[in-house]
């Protein structure tokens, strides 16, 4: 018994230590910068309950300024803003191109053709995905299929769900990206397993057939994320 | 249900058929223990509790069960009766409670304000269904000295779709003993129930007391109103004899309770209610479950890896040359060392071949093996040259060896992203044993020796004294540890008491056996600063499934000697076996460096296994501190973080008279990661043996660092509890 008393006093002491060296050097491009960490923003959730940061206003400037790639994550969950950067791109046995992408607070997006198929560092995170169905469905046509996604418990197993989903051809849409129209094919995804559900939409530059934009789900703990591509 | 949906899977994706069969072996593995699969979205029923600390209504209990795993402490006070329950939902079916009682007003059998312990046990006969109840028997106190015994069969049904908004639950039961005395309608198997007598050795299964004598109906509802709050009423079957008629605790006037609870957030539950006619009374409610931890835990992701060039497009690159040069391997350990150090993980040895690698690493940061295994590989992908194709990584723990992970790194560039990505690698990894040593090996010269120490406080509690039920001591502790080379060991740690009342304690040892463990307060009195542990250990494999341990010195604050194990544990098996012999001597009361004449030799042979499921057991048959023989019994339920709870009990030659209070020793294990806690990687748990009472029979040695523990928490159950996480 005595161990549980004095583990407690550790972790009371850690914790202290933690607070005091939880500061992370911050990127040296403007962007990189300014936003609200990804993964941090919902472990404070709570400090910061009621008081929303203020916006950035991306501007062609601000971005000419950023190096490389830019992807702007907003999660539904605090509304907070976080810019990311491309730190590996590669193709793999699997169709489709994949990008993973760095938060300010180095939790990580994992994206195939612009399809959710990882998260890393945020908690309850996306393992891993199937994107082949939902890609399939992006030539205008829709479509949909079996995906199987493994999310990760909280107790450090995981659960490979089988969700069933249905791709819906929205049709063309113009979005504005920062200073830029981009004529986009826009897409839903329903996907269900039980009484399980979530919705995605896909919005994918006509021209290029790259995802411009998209709301993805990323798991039952952290929820929907809005996703743009800014630059890159 | 979950197999079937398997095969549905195995269909649609032929493609990953070496995965399905891998999943259907798994599944009926699940299969039987099906009833603890659970579901990421599953927000199951938190069934209330009664005064009891089980699922119930006010005093009398329902049929619900709580989710299996799940945690209840409840504390209820009402009529000058406090009673304090920690229940565990031990199966799916059966749950276990350790309750501490303190009765005011007593006044009788010497004391002034009763106190007691006691054990429950319920099981969940039936599952509620679309039509039927729920079912389950219970035995209440069924262990004690049963001032609380009673058993009761109740039926509870749930009803959500009713005219009244919320939940009702109606709940009827029968109860005999304590919870029959009210209202007695028959005495359907027997009148001849034993009574309950105060300061009785207790501790004995009192089987030929259960459902004898009078048996009373008890009824009533639960109205959860909605999410907050909640009205209760019921008809009890107890009549409180003994604190109404036979002692002035409270006076009862009616058999009718009511109540209402609100629920103040996600595990805190408060309730307060008028009982019995006369009595207010209120009760706290919380319920947690070791899967869902105080702080989810966190860990900052590597960069992705470097997949190699082909060997067509960059012939340089897959070049063998660097496999001759001494000073080009050097160079790669000592960037695998860096880059493993970020991680938290400590290069042990190195041994590279123009094709293959094998790693030798210590992981000092993750609960979970996988993860250190996981990072280890992708640091050997980013360090090590193009031609290295096959990882081998050894965990090391302590100088042992424990398992091997063998992985191909063309199979880790293919299946970062995969859609199954841990799965899938697996599937193509080998988790086999490791040799003892790796001979001709680059070492890492930073880790020997390695000097330790440590300084802070400590706190040392006594349980559960009549007059006193906690007493603590505290102070100043300081520890040490000096490795001078692989496997060596010498530690020890001073305490320096700054105040606390364990010494206090006036009751001196009435054991009838040699006083191996009832002297507590006289070592706790005389020993101001005391040297609590001071030994040497070595610990070596001594063969690829043998672990060897001998260790001199102090080994806690009772006893010192000479301490030798050996451990027979396969990586893949379920089974371990292990003999453990010492001579010991009881050390001096002042902490010091004397002995006092009582020796003895004590040890045992031991049995492990895991079930599956979750499920650990252990036997350990040997000979205890006193000289006794015997047997110790341990069951635990482990869960994949890492929390264990676990119950022992120990019966040996030694009779209950000559035991004494309790009658034969048996406790409660706990274990807690403490990443649970902070959310941070972090390898240390806090652990806790918790017994209703100390006596000498059945008394284990406390030998330092015991092999099991720290060998299996890197074999394969281990590493593949949290495989999922081996990408992180």
């Amino acid at each position: 018994m005595k161990h549980l008393a004095t583990g407690l006093l550790l972790i009371a002491s850690l914790g202290l230590s933690a607070c005091a060296t939880g500061g992370r050097e911050s990127q040296q491009s403007p962007l990189f910068s300014a936003g609200t960490a990804l993964a941090n923003s919902i472990r404070s959730r709570a400090a910061t309950d009621g008081a929303p940061k203020g916006r950035i206003e991306v501007t062609r400037e601000l971005l000419d300024k950023t190096p490389g790639a830019v992807l702007q994550v907003v999660p539904d969950n605090t509304g907070l803003q976080d810019f990311l950067q491309l730190v590996g791109r590669r193709n793999d046995p699997t169709p489709g191109t994949v990008e993973v992408w760095q938060s300010s607070d180095n939790a990580q997006i994992i994206l195939r053709e612009g399809v959710l198929v990882g998260t890393k560092g945020l908690t309850g995170d996306m393992r891993s995905a199937q994107a082949a169905t939902t890609i399939a469905g992006f030539d205008g046509q829709g479509g949909g299929g079996e995906r199987l996604i493994t999310l990760a418990r909280l107790d450090g197993t995981a659960q490979t769900v089988p969700f069933s989903c249905d791709v819906t051809q929205l049709g063309r849409e113009v979005i504005q990206i920062v200073d830029q129209r981009v004529t986009t094919h826009h897409l839903r995804e329903d996907c269900s397993f039980g009484a399980q559900r979530f919705t995605n939409e896909y919005w994918v530059e006509a021209v290029s057939g790259k995802m411009r934009r998209s709301r993805q789900w990323a798991g039952p703990y952290y929820g929907y994320m809005m996703i743009d591509r800014l630059k890159g | 249900m979950g197999t079937e949906r398997k095969l549905r899977d195995c269909a649609w994706w032929p493609g990953k058929a070496a995965l399905c069969v891998a999943a259907l072996g798994a599944g009926s593995a699940d299969q039987a223990a099906a009833e603890t699969a659970y579901s990421i979205f599953d927000t199951p029923d938190r069934p209330s509790l009664n005064f009891y600390g089980a699922p119930g209504l006010v005093d009398m209990p329902t049929a619900e069960a709580m989710p299996d795993g799940q945690f209840a402490i409840g504390v209820s006070h009402f009529g000058g009766m406090t009673r304090t329950t920690l229940s565990f939902q031990a199966t799916p079916r059966l749950s276990a409670s350790f309750r501490y009682v303190g009765i005011q007003d007593w006044n009788a059998n010497g004391f002034e304000t009763y106190r007691d312990r006691s054990f429950d046990l319920r099981y969940l006969l039936k599952k509620e269904d679309g039509f039927w109840p729920a079912v389950t028997v219970g035995l209440q106190d069924f262990a004690g000295t049963g001032i609380y015994a009673g058993e009761y069969v109740v039926a509870t049904k749930t009803f959500d779709n009713s005219p009244l908004p919320g939940t009702l639950k109606v709940t009827g039961g029968l109860g005999w003993g304590r919870l029959g005395s009210s209202n007695s309608i028959g005495t359907p198997f027997g009148s001849d129930r034993g009574s309950f007598t105060a300061g009785d050795t207790g501790g004995e299964l009192s089987f030929d007391q259960w459902f004898r004598g009078p048996v009373a109906p008890f009824a009533g509802v639960e109205w959860q109103v909605n999410d907050r709050w909640a009205l209760k009423a019921e008809y009890s079957s107890d009549a409180y004899v003994a604190e109404d008629s036979g002692r002035d605790v409270f006076t009862r006037k009616s058999q009718v309770n009511l109540g209402t609870e609100y629920q103040y957030s996600q595990g805190l539950r408060l309730g307060a209610y008028y009982l019995y006619g006369s009595e207010v009374g209120v009760n706290f409610q919380y319920q947690f479950h070791p899967r869902n931890p105080a702080t989810p835990l966190t860990v900052t992701p590597t960069l992705p890896l470097n997949v190699r060039p082909s060997r067509a497009a960059a012939p340089q690159a897959w070049d063998t040359g660097w496999a001759a040069s001494t000073q080009s391997q050097i160079s790669y350990r000592d960037d695998l060392k860096s880059v493993l150090s970020e991680s938290g993980l400590a290069l042990v040895a190195l041994q590279l071949s123009p094709a293959s690698g094998e790693l030798r690493l210590r992981n000092d940061r993750y609960q979970a093996p996988a993860v250190a295994v996981g990072r280890a590989a992708r640091a050997m992908a980013q360090v090590l040259p193009a031609s290295v194709e096959t990882f081998r990584i050894v965990l090391m723990e302590e100088n042992l060896a424990q398992s091997a992970v063998t992985v191909r790194r063309s199979d880790l560039e293919a299946l970062e992203f995969d859609p199954m990505a841990a799965d899938a690698l697996l599937a193509v990894s080998g988790i086999g044993e490791a040799a003892p040593r790796l001979p001709g090996a680059m070492t890492n010269a930073d880790l020997y020796p390695d000097f330790a120490w440590a300084i802070g406080p400590y706190v040392s509690p006594s349980y559960f004294d009549p007059t006193e039920p906690v007493r603590l001591d505290f102070g100043v502790e300081v520890a040490a540890s000096y490795r001078p080379a692989p496997g060596w060991t010498i530690a020890g740690s001073l305490q320096h008491r700054l105040g606390g009342n364990v010494g206090d304690d006036p009751r001196t040892s009435n054991s009838r056996l040699p006083k191996v463990r009832t002297n507590g307060s006289l070592y706790a009195n005389q020993g101001e600063t005391a040297l609590n542990t001071a030994y040497v250990s070595k610990r070596w494999k001594a063969g690829n499934d043998l672990y060897a341990r001998v260790s001199l010195g102090y080994f806690e604050r009772m006893f010192g000697g000479v301490s030798a194990e050996l451990l027979w544990k396969p990586v893949t098996s379920n089974l371990a076996l292990g003999v453990e012999a010492n001579y010991v001597k009881q050390r001096d009361f002042d902490g010091g460096l004397g002995f006092q004449d009582y020796s003895v030799a004590t040890g045992h042979v031991s049995a492990y296994y895991e079930f599956g499921g979750g499920y650990h057991g252990q036997l350990d048959v040997g000979r205890y501190l006193a000289g006794d023989l015997g047997a110790t019994v341990t069951i635990t339920r482990e869960f994949e973080n890492g929390w264990r709870v676990g119950g022992f009990a120990t019966l040996t030659d030694v009779s209950s008279e000559e035991f004494g209070e309790g009658s034969f020793d048996k406790g409660i294990n706990l274990t807690v990661p403490i990443n649970w806690f902070l959310g941070e990687p972090d390898k240390r748990s806090v652990s806790a043996t918790i017994r209703p009472i100390q006596r000498d029979g059945g008394a284990r040695l406390m030998a330092p660092g015991r092999l099991y523990e720290s060998v299996r928490s890197g074999h394969r159950n281990a590493l593949e509890d949290q495989w999922s996480r081996v990408w992180e």
